[in-house]
């Protein structure tokens, strides 16, 4: 397990943060991310690299085999932009909705902050309306209430 | 009875591949859910259902040697010898697939005279194990049934496995709840090379589905390039305990994902709020709440935000006279309503012993989470359940 | 190289430097801060807060494809239209960049849009409520014009902007 190094570049610290989430292998994200980073979601902010392993590990228990797909990386001087989608059989409780068996496919954007070799900041824009239908699908909700 | 394959995937002791995480091999990690073993760094193999099976049979067992015959019963569900070369040939396959040089293993080991072994660095964590197997989602067909959990259709005595592709094929399909869709989308969906490889795959899957393949009743082609599937899912009866969990849930996301150290659910029953699940001060064990508390609509500020169908933010509670003190004191206060149909079926309650810890920003965020939670919330409340 | 020059040169390059790797802080809002399309992103938030939608050739191609979580809207003539229900909606509509990224012939762009809800969207009766809502998009550029849009817009936002109090 190396050190992470500023040369290390961006393309490959999202590949990498990628597949240590695929792998299930979030104590290696330590190595990319700084332990005060910030992850905005639409439903709240994830403050610190030991929420963000907790929110990854609820997705775990939600998502057995949850697999994250990247789509296209736009690679700016300090920022990288993912778009990708997860997908995964809802065995789980996830955000309150209990398991409905269903296998979900959401698509999702997400903005990172990078700076010598390291994550700061994440902005994330998850489709958070089609992830509720698709949750919720077999108990469905009129949208205006 | 001796050689039988297990009564369900369930039943004996192997999961079945279809729920199970990736799984991390040396070389790589095994995707179960899309059958395939994706190598560090990017390529990724294809496997066949029975070599998914394989994995896990031999994961379940990692870094032990498994006897031929076990292979043999479990996977191809037959104790006849002669088809022992028939488990040779596969693992061989499979070993080509995994391995970078499969004459020298680093996952896939061959124990001459004893059988096959999987190095897997960290086995499986054992609390998965101790799970109950999630419902069957079972696809009624005219005189079979699709298994979509396990990843079998059952016809008579007869199981036919499906490829995680067809699995994948008929979750897209049932996402439209019987609704057309394009042929390009859905090849485009599931990685397809075009709508030529979705034709065959079809074609294919009705030979598997179909009383009739030349017929089809279920998966229909629609004019335009178009598919739909005629078919009803028995959808799992969730429990009134499934959902009680569920909240708990909900607040272990916002207590230990969102950090908000003090949060309750409430739920609106008979036009009381009822207190049903904590994290922080006021949770009791499993998540329960400690010492339960019951209000009235509009009593406090938990019932004000009920009552107004709105979020109650109060920065100060010292200067609040509607502040009903729970068991710890709070300085500052969050409720937000869980709307479900037009009506509010609960409560999610945020307390802090600072003044002013709460935001316009964590109140939008709050909206947007109890809206993905709310239809949960309304099968509880007044739903059909058990 | 006269010693006047070399300082001039050394200050130059710390400038650049320190504006790539410009810490935490966020990138000041608006625009652009790359130099690269910025008279095509100049030209497409004019257009969209003087709701000019008539001169969307200016910024899209014909053939012009928007995916967003609203939908999926082919040709410059059906995102008009898309827009001029939301501006019947929302007739104080106006759109802030607050970030804009560019990588080749990429664009991202973090945006934030605001209006009152004092028409009808959808059929739906008005609500008057002040909606904020934020969004975010990569669009594609070719011949000096966007080609493609992925849209992830709030629409859980938008939805409750649009649906009156009790």
């Amino acid at each position: 397990m190396s050190d992470p190094s500023s040369t290390r570049s961006i393309a490959e610290l999202t590949r990498r943060y990628i597949e240590a989430c695929n792998e299930r292998r979030i104590d290696d994200l330590d190595h990319y991310f700084r332990p005060e980073f910030v992850s905005h979601l639409r439903v709240g902010d994830v403050a610190g690299l030991d929420r963000f392993k907790a929110m990854l590990l609820h997705t775990y228990d939600a998502f057995p085999d949850v697999w994250w797909t990247p789509v296209e990386t736009i690679e700016a001087p300090d920022r990288c932009t993912i778009r990708y989608y997860f997908e995964g059989t809802h065995l789980g409780h996830f955000m309150g909705v209990p398991p409905s068996h269903r296998r979900v496919h959401i698509d999702a954007c997400e903005v990172m902050h990078i700076r010598d070799g390291w994550v700061l900041e994440i902005w994330n824009y998850a489709d958070m309306l089609g992830m509720a239908a698709q949750l919720n699908a077999d108990n469905p909700l009129a949208l205006r209430g | 009875m001796p050689g039988a394959p297990p009564e369900s995937p369930h039943d004996g002791e192997t999961r079945s591949w279809v729920e199970r995480a990736p799984l991390q091999l040396s070389g790589g990690v095994v995707d179960f859910a899309r059958c395939r073993f994706v190598r560090h760094g990017g390529k990724v193999e294809p496997l066949s259902p029975r070599e998914a099976e394989m994995l896990a049979f031999l994961a379940d067992r990692a870094n032990r040697t498994v006897p031929r015959e076990d292979l043999l019963t479990h996977v191809w569900g037959h104790s006849d010898q002669s088809l022992s070369r028939a488990v040779d040939t596969a693992v061989s396959r499979l070993r080509r697939k995994l391995e970078a040089d499969p004459s020298t293993p680093q996952m896939l080991f061959t124990e001459h005279g004893l059988g096959y072994r999987l190095l897997v660095d960290a086995p499986p964590e054992p609390s998965q194990a101790a799970k109950p197997p999630p419902a069957r989602r079972l696809l009624r067909l005219t005189d079979r049934v699709a298994d979509l959990t396990a990843g079998y259709v059952e016809h008579g005595d007869q199981r036919i496995a499906l490829t995680a592709q067809e699995r994948l094929l008929l979750e897209e399909l049932l996402r439209v709840g019987g609704a057309a869709l394009a042929g390009q989308a859905i090849a485009r969906r599931l990685e397809m090379s075009g709508e030529g490889a979705l034709r065959n795959a079809v074609f294919r899957l009705r030979a598997k589905l179909e009383v009739d393949p030349g017929e089809p009743r279920h998966l229909l082609s629609v004019p335009g390039g178009c598919y739909r599937l005629e078919a009803r899912i028995d959808a799992p009866t969730t429990t009134r305990r499934a959902y009680l969990a569920a909240l708990v849930s909900l607040t272990e996301y916002v207590g230990a994902v969102l950090g908000f150290p003090d949060c309750v659910v409430y739920v609106h029953e008979h036009d009381r709020l009822t207190q049903v699940a904590a994290f922080g001060p006021k949770r009791g064990p499993d998540g329960a709440v400690r010492v339960p508390l019951r209000q009235a609509l509009g009593e406090g500020l938990v019932g004000l935000a009920a009552q107004q169908r709105d979020a109650v933010l109060c920065p100060d509670t010292a200067s609040e006279s509607r502040y009903l003190r729970d068991l710890e004191p709070a300085r500052s206060e969050l409720a937000v309503p869980v709307v479900a149909d037009g009506h509010v079926v609960g409560v999610l309650d945020l307390e802090h012993p600072a003044p002013a810890a709460f935001t316009d920003a964590h109140r939008t965020a709050l909206l947007t989470l109890t809206a993905v939670a709310a239809p949960a919330f309304s099968r509880l409340v007044g739903g059909s359940h058990v | 190289m006269s010693h006047r020059n070399l300082l001039a040169v050394t200050l130059a390059s710390i400038c650049t430097l320190s504006s790539l790797s410009a810490g935490a802080q966020p990138n000041p809002p608006g625009f652009p801060t790359q130099p690269k399309f910025s008279k095509l992103m100049e030209l497409y938030i004019d257009i969209f807060n003087a709701h000019e939608f008539d001169r969307f050739d200016e910024i899209f191609s014909e053939d012009y494809l928007l995916v967003s979580t609203a939908g999926t809207f082919q040709g410059r003539d059906n995102v008009a239209a898309l827009m001029e229900g939301f501006v019947e909606a929302f007739p104080d509509l106006t759109y802030t960049f607050e970030e804009i990224l560019v990588d080749g012939n990429n664009v991202v762009i973090r945006y934030s849009w605001s209006g009152t809800n004092t028409g009808s969207f959808m059929g739906m009766p008005p609500s008057n409520n002040e909606v904020s809502c934020t969004g975010l998009e990569i669009d594609r550029i070719a011949d000096g014009r966007i080609v493609e849009t992925q849209n992830f817009t709030d629409m859980h936002c938008l939805l409750t902007g649009i649906t009156p109090p009790p």
